[in-house]
């Protein structure tokens, strides 16, 4: 005990004194790249095996085997798989997703869990759309033991320690549970990309009988990650390296990326447990969440775009073939100064100006405080008959605001609209906040913007479910509501008074979800389960602000999004096979999206909303295991589908700069283009060998196929598409680009002993076993247009893709100690 | 015991990153600390009405004058000695935080390109044979820093004061100051406006002194302070120095540099 204790002191203590910065508090344009998702990431230890049978075939498989490309199951593009941990609810109203550093954490972390699949109603939560995940990290729940591991990759990171413990220390009826752990290291394939990541968590639990407990725990996930960017096709081929990213560069012979995420968000939950019969459970949990997270960007004021693979700069764009020539042959050479991003001139050119810096490194902070209660009630009539409810409060409070991180070399810079300074119609508009005007920034320091969202939201939710010898019935309803409102601590110039500074209307969404589920066993060996759903669901507050950083504008008429779906499942399961089949339907409507871009056909700043968009996602799942011997299983997962939008969205774009309109009552053509980068026909093939004396082995074929690139609805508007003089232009800008196929072979080997009642276990695992490299992983359109020749006889084409590539082989090894 | 517990801290220490830390060498920048074997004005000797490549073994070097911060000087800057000036020709966006006013700059001549337009002295790429210029853009950083190098030296040295009576040719390109000018437009914008489909054009707007020579002051449409009234006090203007043609007349001009140039007397 001692020791786990002296371990996470430790890791803290390295954690503090080693530089992972823990700062103090105190896109627009072409180089603002969407966010780089990783993939679900699997770490094969002893402490994430998912609990056996927790997870149907499908899931189970998808999870791992096909996250060489973005896949995204079912194609839902949005939040659809529902996580709680505890009562607490991970997903985040404000941003529309999940709270990935918390998940990522808890994947780490003693827990148990449990899993339905799809549409399935849950145990406590009504459920989401594709799957839902309840945590618990109550220590009596918690298999004791402890256990070591040391673990090593060469994707993101390179190395890996945890430790974990649990048990009863006392008889009196406490229980504990504590795991630590740290990665570190930079990826092996990828420069600039780095993993500095701690996790700890405590969680201690008293049981007065094993009718009332009381658990309380504290998990905290500092971490520290670079980034990679997307990048257009040339990149790749005058480097050679599909993996190559524009985000870094070298500084004094190291290497710097632009890109960090960190995030520290310490969690606390207490949760009570009461058991007033042997039917029915309360569980009564509070949670509250505080911490930071920010990803880092630079930011330059009448200065050249500092990033290498800007379109200018590329040795694509230059008509003079010599000067051309030149820079393709520095970039063929590599020529860091040139191919990357180049910090010496930066600091070179903030130190020559003697005091203004013209390139920062800025973080874009968001502050977050998450305050959560909720009461679970579980009854159980009989055998045959329970009721779950549900009631959940939540605030959510999240500051947002740009700090200036480094000045590089720099003192200072004045607190303005960098896209402004050059600007002749607003160029005297350009303060932040006009009351700080002429403010001089230092390091450390906010400017930019600096705004508040808050989200209050309550739930409630009852499921009833119904079980016979051959019948299963369930019912689950869910209200709730939702409101939330901008308030900003900057009174932009362009946007005076209330137009950016103090409170934004109160923007009210009622929700609702419900559920029926029938099922019908033929046998005790298979049967047939029918699910529907129908939801309204809130929107994003970033999908509802036009330009949340500046102003307090909304979208015209936001709205919820409908959700209806249906899944029919089949279910086998023989001695040497099991089988589940699943026809999946789901179709949403009246989504909503912003985009803050810059347009070149009005050479505007511009906020682009799109409402009234509709997409359908319909398909066939297939997860089958055969016992081909006594050791022997051969896993198969499939999945067809047709993921598409369903609708053409309305498009209202305005001026970012006066809020006044560019197009109103326009429309994106993008009705039956397909869903970007999911793969919509999937098929994994899998061989393992459960060996005598502790030897698994598994090899794995996966194919991902019939992928496009996500469609730009800019380029899909009338106003674009009637500019063309060409059938090749038109084609241009309507196709959508197809991804190629992948297909990948994997390999995992693990070999277990056991040392009395310790084990000891060496685990392998090689992804891409073939080394692809020509994997594209996800693909987008950027937003901008190329204007060529002159203002008579003007051309256009929109700008190539950008892509991110996959990883060719990596490796995993761990080695644990179980005691 | 012991022992473990000291090399399991010794294993996490050792796993400390600091992979995000930028840390900037608190120094000034280094330079290119190189004299000059010629001066601007020998410079301008070779020049005999055409462009020249020079074939020789040339460097000059000399202080920014003139850069393109408020958008009056496009693409290039003005570099200038104690005995003249030259025009460089970067054909680059931004190019003042590249080259700051008042930095020594080195420029290794040979291989380059000697013109004149508008009596201004320019040293470019050799312009093609279609061309109606006498220098081409370096056009990339690339180029530049096979010919140009920064120094860290700065100096900031007051411009000449100079009568309309006293401009020569030789003074082109020179940071001039010309003193108690009245304009004749007062309440005029420094810029030309905007043409009907809105693209923003050089204003000319003539100035006197007590004297009553003239002098035309440039102002391109993109400039900073093209929408700025002139002041209607005499005036102290200073710039760089060119010829230019008005009314069908050849005449000084001058090129503000940005506002600042303006003083009133």
């Amino acid at each position: 005990m001692r020791f786990i204790v002296f371990l996470m002191l430790c890791l803290v203590v390295s954690n503090e004194a080693l530089g992972q910065p823990m700062t103090s508090d105190g896109e627009y344009g072409e180089a603002f790249n969407r966010e780089y998702m990783p993939p679900i990431e699997f770490d094969p230890s002893l402490f994430e095996m998912p609990l056996e049978g927790a997870y149907d075939i499908f899931s189970r498989t998808a999870a791992y085997e096909f996250s060489a490309v973005r896949y995204l199951r079912r194609g839902y593009d949005f939040a659809s798989e529902a996580y709680a941990v505890n009562g607490m609810d991970l997903f985040e109203p404000l941003s529309g997703r999940v709270n990935y550093s918390v998940l990522s954490a808890l994947r780490r972390v003693n827990r148990s869990e449990r899993y339905s699949s799809g549409m399935a109603i849950g145990d406590v939560m009504l459920g989401g759309l594709c799957g839902t995940t309840h945590y618990s990290l109550a220590p009596s729940q918690v298999k004791a033991g402890n256990s070591v591991a040391l673990f090593s990759s060469d994707r993101r990171y390179r190395w890996g320690l945890k430790a974990s413990s649990a048990g009863e220390f006392s008889r009196k009826g406490w229980y504990y549970s504590l795991s630590v752990g740290r990665r570190w290291g930079r990826d092996g394939h990828i420069r600039g990309v780095f993993t500095d990541e701690t996790t700890g968590m405590v969680a201690v639990e008293r049981r007065w009988n094993p009718r009332h407990s009381l658990s309380m725990v504290g998990l905290v996930a500092p971490a520290s990650q670079g980034l990679r960017s997307a990048a257009v096709q040339e990149c790749f081929e005058l480097t050679g390296d599909r993996l190559y990213n524009p985000s870094w560069g070298y500084y004094d012979g190291k290497e710097f990326n632009s890109r960090v995420r960190k995030n520290v968000q310490p969690l606390v939950l207490l949760f009570y447990r009461w058991e007033p019969s042997d039917r029915t459970q309360f569980e009564m949990s509070m949670s509250l969440l505080a911490g930071r997270s920010s990803y880092s960007g630079l930011s330059w004021f009448e200065a050249q775009n500092p990033y290498p693979d800007y379109y200018r700069v590329m040795p694509g764009f230059y008509t003079d073939p010599e000067i051309g020539a030149l820079v393709r042959e520095r970039w063929l050479v590599g020529d860091s100064r040139y191919t990357q991003m180049n910090w010496e001139e930066m600091v070179y050119q903030n130190k020559a100006a003697r005091g203004p810096a013209t390139y920062v490194l800025e973080d874009r902070v968001e502050r977050k405080r998450n305050w959560q209660w909720g009461v679970e009630m579980v009854h159980h009539f009989n055998d045959r008959l329970s009721l779950g409810a549900t009631l959940r409060l939540r605030r959510d409070h999240t500051l947002n605001f740009k700090e200036a991180a480094d000045l590089l070399g720099g003192e200072w810079f004045e607190d303005v609209d960098q896209y402004l300074i050059d600007d002749e119609f607003y160029g005297d508009r350009r303060m932040n906040n006009v009351r700080t005007p002429g403010r001089r920034v230092t390091q450390g320091e906010r400017f930019g913007y600096c705004y508040d969202m808050y989200l209050s939201r309550y739930d409630l939710s009852a499921q009833l479910i119904c079980r016979n010898d051959r019948f299963r019935y369930g019912i689950g309803v869910e209200m709730a509501s939702e409101r939330f409102y901008r308030s900003g601590h900057y009174e932009k110039e362009l946007f005076p008074d209330e137009a950016s500074f103090g409170d934004s209307r109160r923007l009210d969404f009622p929700e609702y979800r419900v559920k029926f589920a029938a099922g019908y066993s033929f046998s005790p060996r298979h049967g047939v389960d029918l699910t529907v759903m129908a939801a309204e669901q809130a929107p994003a507050v970033d999908r509802v602000f036009l330009s949340p950083m500046y102003n307090n504008y909304t979208v015209n008429d936001p709205t919820t999004m409908g959700v209806m779906g249906a899944e029919l499942s089949y279910r086998l399961s023989l001695p040497n096979l099991r089988l589940k089949m699943t026809g999946f339907y789901t179709r949403t409507r009246r989504e909503t999206d912003v985009y803050r871009y810059y347009d070149d056909l009005t050479s505007l700043f511009c906020d682009m909303s799109l409402s009234g968009m509709d997409k359908l996602f319909y398909g066939i799942e297939l997860g089958a295991e055969i016992r081909l011997a006594s050791r022997l299983y051969l896993t198969m997962a499939a999945s067809a589908g047709e993921y598409v939008y369903d609708s053409n969205p309305l498009v209202q774009i305005v001026t970012d700069a006066e809020h006044s309109d560019v197009v109103t009552d326009g429309r994106s053509l993008l009705s039956g283009y397909r869903i970007g980068n999911t793969p919509q026909r999937v098929a994994c093939a899998q061989l393992q060998y459960d060996g005598a004396r502790g030897w698994l082995a598994t090899l794995s074929l996966s194919w991902m196929g019939d992928r496009a690139v996500t469609p730009n609805p800019l380029r899909r508007m009338p106003r674009v598409l009637t500019m063309c003089t060409s059938p090749e232009m038109f084609a241009a800008f309507a196709d959508q680009e197809s991804l190629p196929d992948a297909f990948t072979v994997g390999l995992f080997v693990l070999k277990s002993f056991r040392i009395g009642s310790h084990s000891f276990t060496c685990m392998a695992s090689l992804s891409n076993l073939l080394g692809r490299s020509d994997i594209v992983y996800s693909a987008y359109e950027p937003m901008r247009i190329l204007k060529t020749g002159t203002v008579t006889n003007r051309s256009y084409q929109p700008f190539v893709s950008r892509y991110q590539y996959a990883y060719a082989r990596t490796y995993y090894v761990s080695v644990g100690y179980k005691f | 015991m012991r022992v473990r517990y000291y090399l399991i801290l010794f294993l996490m220490l050792s796993g400390g990153c600091g992979y995000d830390k930028l840390e900037i060498d608190p120094g000034p920048n280094a330079g290119d600390r190189t004299l000059p074997n010629m001066r601007m004005a020998d410079l301008r000797g070779y020049y005999r009405g055409e462009p020249l490549t020079l074939n020789r073994n040339i460097v000059v070097a000399g202080y920014v004058t003139a850069t393109d911060r408020s958008g009056n000087f496009y693409r290039t800057f003005l570099l200038e000695d104690e005995s003249g000036a030259v025009e460089i020709m970067a054909g680059l966006y931004d190019l003042h935080n590249i080259y700051h006013l008042n930095q020594r700059i080195v420029v290794r001549a040979e291989g380059l390109t000697l013109g004149c337009e508008r009596g201004v002295l320019q040293l470019g790429l050799a312009a093609s044979e279609n061309s109606s210029y006498e220098t081409d853009y370096f056009g990339h950083r690339l180029v530049m820093e096979r010919y140009v190098y920064r120094d860290s030296i700065f100096c900031v040295s007051d411009p000449r004061v100079v009568p309309i009576s006293e401009l020569t040719e030789d003074l082109c390109g020179s940071l001039l100051k010309i003193e108690n000018l009245v304009a004749d437009e007062p309440g005029e914008y420094w810029g030309g406006g905007h043409s009907p489909d809105g693209t923003p054009l050089t204003g000319y707007r003539c100035f006197r002194d007590s004297a009553g020579d003239s002098i035309y002051v440039e102002t391109s449409g993109y400039a900073n302070f093209a929408g700025r009234l002139i002041p209607e006090d005499v005036l102290s203007l200073t710039g760089i120095l060119l010829q230019g043609s008005r009314e069908g007349k050849v005449c000084y001009m001058l090129k503000l540099r940005d506002e600042k140039d303006v003083e009133s007397n």
